[in-house]
């Protein structure tokens, strides 16, 4: 068996090798007179199918998760739907990058294998404690939850979660939405199916994945700082907005809803 | 004396006098038997002369005519025309101040009992003598006395001019020749217009000097400037003078209900004069801060009251309104929004455009605040104190609410503050606008933006490290150097030409050159300012969480915008010598004076009743309301004023201050000889010090004031005169003899 294992992974490691593979951009000097989206570049733990896969023709590390796609379509309907000039081109940046303070948004995807250095987990205390706002997006189950709540209590000790209800400010900053919109992946989403994705592709144990956790933790003052939308995949929606009509009515507006709302609130509070 | 031996009577007889020829025989025969005279003798002396030039016999012509005219002039009985006060015809009124700065010590004892001494050593005994006497004693009120050793030095205050014109008005059916005021001058309580009155009586006053006229060794704080009011938390700065009599070294400590709030060391110039420093207090908490300035006494310093002085700040507990309007959601709004928060003395209302048709509101009171956007009437916008606008363009508003916002700063006294942004300043169109006319700086707006996105750092100019909103340290090389080491702003606004009444706080060095970032200007009643970036939140993200330099900043800049805004109804007090005036400024909610309110004032004495102040309508100011009271003691009074028309409120005030009657007479010890000879010139008087007093009766004498009359003094036997013929016939004997012609 530990054999079939190695020979498994010897025989991945030499495809993904032979495949196209994407990384962070080039970086570019920052227009502060403009909103930028960033996108923050973490290490994953796990081999093959934990820290990396492949999918639609290309190897992902985990932080790249609908990156660069979905940043740009975002940032093309942020401008669009609301007052905010945003910069259209995808920005990411790691934790300990000397820039990251000009980011005062800052979103991560696919946090199920993260794992931060103790430097990193120190540079997102600070950046939080000063203002900085944190998104965590499209990180499914039970265990990839347990993850991200690990690495929060490193960062935040003194905080615990809390569930954002539907009532708070954030889901009535720009369109009223009655609560976290659930949103698969598009290549899970069917008319005839569910919202939410199949258990075999998240980390184990997945639990339940039915309902949307719509979570966040508040600073001293009440306002949140860290939004976490778990069992659902924001990004997929702008990412694959163009990828069929049906997707794009049912998914694609309701995720760049709740991100135009979580956006505006960042900028408010 | 050697003037009154030769002259028989004293200068000032010939200064009052005219000089006169008391013989009946006409002057013509004087000229005519002068003019003969000289002739005969010219030809007496010409036919005689045998070999003398002609020179000396005009020389010894000249000497035998002066001797002739001499004593022709003494046949015509050459004499002094004085007018002298007739005696124990008039009287004269001696008025000696008993004030508490007549205590001071003096070489010889006090102010007081030296001059006590002198006027009954020199100067009453000849009085007495020849006039009906009248003694008064005076500080800020007069009084008759019998004897002038009954008084003592405890006045409160010195009405010096005040006391001269009620004894001239009580004296004027009486034939007064003078008036004798001895007093060291300081006059504290007496109506200004006073001493413009005294010369319309007709009667010279005479004054005696008493005490040095610079005083040696001595500090003396002659005056604490400082805000009557503050917001809760924030820093004030109080300026103080020190009038100093040379070099040295003191320390000027604050103290607030005892406790030691401040302390600053003092080098003070080796020049006398007055030297002017600053200290920077926090006032803490809501309340009344009762503050308590003192000096450190110099070595051997012995006048030590004039070295403290107290003040009261009031620190309010309201809040002050402050809407912003934001176009676009954007990081400046968000760190701005936080850094405001919390502060007590804010209550900041934002509206921000989110959307082309939405809005979202927060820190409305209801839901109708501010639901159908900007307002578009005076009562609605003149209900916040301070106006932060920032991206959002001039085509959003109407005309009629552009030139709301411009009477919002000069009609209400409201502060508008720009911030720098795609549609804000020319690139929105403001330049065009009614608003541009209370704006600091001429906006430019051409073919390129004139917004940009670039990094500059910043630098405090002089007026900005002198002004309090720029204050992040009380060290000024400490304030400046964390202004110099906050991060780079990361875009930049260009304003264009500054009004001349623009002054620049904070610069941006952008590319090198150095332009205006923090421009404020006073417009109308109001004031309105620029800050010419959007980015001061990297002075938050990138500096440490504990790092309070951005919410300071802008906490300070805010509070001292929306504070200086004034509210509808206004209270103002001022002390005058014993009277404090209240002045009540009354205005509608969209601030137009009202001329028609029942005002009505209560002052309540720390300990004591209070009462109701009779308030009248000020001529010529529109909307304002005078009154006055007389405080009964040294303590806190509090005054609440509010007003009215037909039942419906326009407002309320209370104001606190601290009367101090008395402390004055510590102040301005050295004797005021300027007021003394002020007094004198004006009246025909004449200034005089203790050590002469015993010319003065004389001088008295020639009063033109009072029941006189004339007497013809003669000359001819003055010893002059016969020295003079002496003189005249010894010189030409002596040239005769030298010339051979004897």
């Amino acid at each position: 068996m530990a054999l079939a294992r190695s020979v498994l992974l010897v025989v991945g490691l030499a495809l993904a090798a032979s495949l196209p593979a994407d990384g962070p951009l080039p970086p570019e000097e920052v227009d502060l007179s403009l909103f930028n989206f960033a996108r923050v570049e973490y290490d994953s733990t796990g081999g093959w199918g934990e820290a990396y896969y492949a999918y639609d023709g290309r190897v992902w590390q985990r932080w790249q998760t609908d990156f660069p796609e979905a940043d740009e379509n975002f940032s093309f309907r942020l401008q669009q739907l609301t007052a905010i000039l945003a910069k259209q081109k995808a920005t990411s940046r790691r934790l300990t990058d000397p820039d990251l303070f000009d980011f005062p948004f800052i979103y991560m995807s696919d946090v199920g294998w993260m794992d931060l250095t103790a430097e990193e987990q120190a540079a997102l205390r600070e950046y939080l404690a000063r203002g900085g706002f944190l998104w965590v997006d499209d990180f499914w189950g039970q265990g990839e939850w347990r993850n991200f709540e690990r690495a929060m209590r490193q960062i935040l000790p003194d905080r615990r979660w809390r569930r954002i209800p539907d009532s708070h400010p954030i889901l009535q900053t720009v369109f009223d939405l009655p609560s976290a919109p659930q949103v698969p992946a598009r290549s899970f989403a069917s008319p005839y199916g569910t919202s939410y994705e199949p258990a075999g592709l998240h980390r184990r144990p997945v639990g339940s994945l039915e309902q949307v956790n719509f979570r966040g933790y508040f600073d001293t003052h009440g306002r949140l700082m860290v939004v976490a939308t778990h069992n659902t995949d924001i990004g997929d929606g702008w990412e694959r907005e163009a990828y069929g009509q049906w997707y794009f009515e049912t998914f694609s507006t309701k995720s760049y809803a709740v991100g135009v709302n979580i956006i505006v609130y960042a900028l408010t509070h | 004396m050697i003037y009154e031996f030769l002259f028989k009577y004293p200068a000032e007889t010939f200064e009052a006098g005219r000089l006169v020829l008391a013989s009946t025989w006409p002057i013509g025969i004087l000229w005519s038997l002068l003019t003969v005279a000289t002739l005969v003798l010219a030809a007496v002396l010409i036919s005689r002369r045998s070999r003398m030039a002609m020179p000396r016999v005009a020389t010894v012509w000249a000497l035998q005519t002066s001797v002739i005219a001499l004593v022709l002039l003494l046949l015509w009985q050459p004499s002094l025309e004085v007018e002298r006060l007739k005696s124990r015809a008039n009287s004269v009124a001696v008025l000696l101040d008993r004030s508490r700065s007549m205590s001071l010590p003096e070489r010889d004892g006090s102010r007081l009992g030296v001059a006590i001494e002198a006027i009954k050593r020199d100067l009453l005994p000849q009085l007495e003598h020849a006039y009906d006497l009248r003694l008064y004693g005076f500080d800020g009120a007069l009084e008759s006395i019998e004897s002038i050793d009954t008084l003592s030095a405890t006045g409160e205050n010195s009405a010096v001019t005040g006391v001269l014109t009620q004894v001239l008005d009580e004296l004027k059916s009486v034939p007064l020749g003078a008036l004798v005021l001895v007093s060291d001058g300081a006059d504290n309580a007496s109506p200004p217009e006073s001493l413009l009155d005294l010369a319309d009586y007709g009667i010279p006053i005479h004054t005696v000097g008493v005490g040095p006229e610079r005083m040696a060794n001595d500090l003396e704080l002659s005056a604490v400037d400082l805000p009557v009011t503050a917001l809760p938390g924030s820093r004030i700065t109080a300026r103080v003078a020190v009038r100093h009599s040379g070099g040295g070294e003191t320390v000027l400590k604050v103290y607030s209900a005892e406790a030691l709030v401040a302390a600053r060391p003092i080098t003070l110039p080796i020049a006398a004069g007055v030297h002017v420093e600053e200290v920077e207090l926090d006032v803490g908490e809501a309340g009344i801060r009762d503050l308590r300035f003192s000096l450190e006494p110099l070595e051997g310093e012995l006048l030590l009251g004039n070295n403290t002085r107290r003040a009261l700040v009031e620190v309010p507990s309201r809040r002050y309104r402050v809407l912003y309007l934001e176009g676009e959601p954007r990081w400046e709004f968000k760190f701005v929004r936080r850094a405001l928060e919390g502060d007590a003395s804010l209550e900041l209302v934002t509206w921000l455009r989110t959307t082309q048709r939405k809005s979202y509101r927060q820190g409305v009171r209801s839901e109708d605040e501010l639901a159908e956007g900007f307002p578009d009437d005076r009562k609605a916008l003149f209900a916040y104190d301070a106006l932060i606008m920032g991206s959002i363009g001039a085509p959003n508003f109407s005309p009629s609410q552009h030139a709301l916002i411009r009477d919002f700063v000069g009609d209400r006294g409201g502060s508008l503050l720009l911030l720098a942004g795609r549609e804000s300043l020319g690139d929105g169109g403001w330049d065009v606008t009614a608003v541009s006319d209370a704006l600091p700086a001429k906006l430019r707006r051409g073919r390129d933006a004139t917004y940009v996105g670039t990094e500059a750092n910043v630098r405090l100019t002089r007026a900005g490290q002198a002004s309090l909103i720029c204050r992040l340290d009380a060290d000024p090389e400490r304030n400046r150097a964390l202004w110099a080491e906050l991060p780079a702003i990361g875009d930049f606004q260009s304003l264009g030409a500054l009004k001349p009444g623009a002054v620049t706080l904070v610069e941006a060095l952008v590319e090198g050159r150095a332009q205006p970032l923090l421009v404020s200007q006073h417009y109308g009643r109001g004031q309105a300012a620029i800050l010419a970036t959007a980015s001061t939140w990297r002075w938050r993200m990138h500096l440490p969480a504990d790092d309070v330099r951005h919410q300071q900043f802008w906490r300070q800049l805010v509070r001292s915008l929306a504070s200086a805004a004034p509210d509808p109804l206004q209270l103002n007090l001022a002390t005058q010598g014993r009277q404090a005036n209240i002045e009540v400024a009354v205005r509608t909610s969209e601030h137009i004076p009202v001329n028609d309110a029942r005002v009505r004032v209560v002052v309540t004495p720390q300990s004591g009743p209070a009462r109701e102040i009779e308030m009248h309508r000020s001529a010529g100011d529109d909307g304002n309301y005078v009154g006055y009271f007389i405080p009964d003691a040294n303590e806190n009074y509090r005054v609440d004023a509010e007003a009215e028309v037909e039942g419906v409120s326009l407002g309320a005030a209370t104001r606190h201050f601290r009367y101090a009657m008395g402390a004055s007479e510590d102040f301005d010890a050295a004797q005021n000889a300027g007021l003394l000879r002020d007094i004198a010139s004006r009246t025909g008087g004449a200034y005089w010090t203790l050590d002469r007093l015993g010319e003065l009766p004389s001088a008295i004498s020639f009063s033109a004031a009072g029941v006189t009359e004339r007497e013809l003094l003669s000359l001819w036997n003055m010893p002059a005169v016969f020295m003079l013929l002496l003189l005249l016939k010894s010189g030409e004997w002596l040239l005769r003899r030298r010339w051979g012609a004897v």
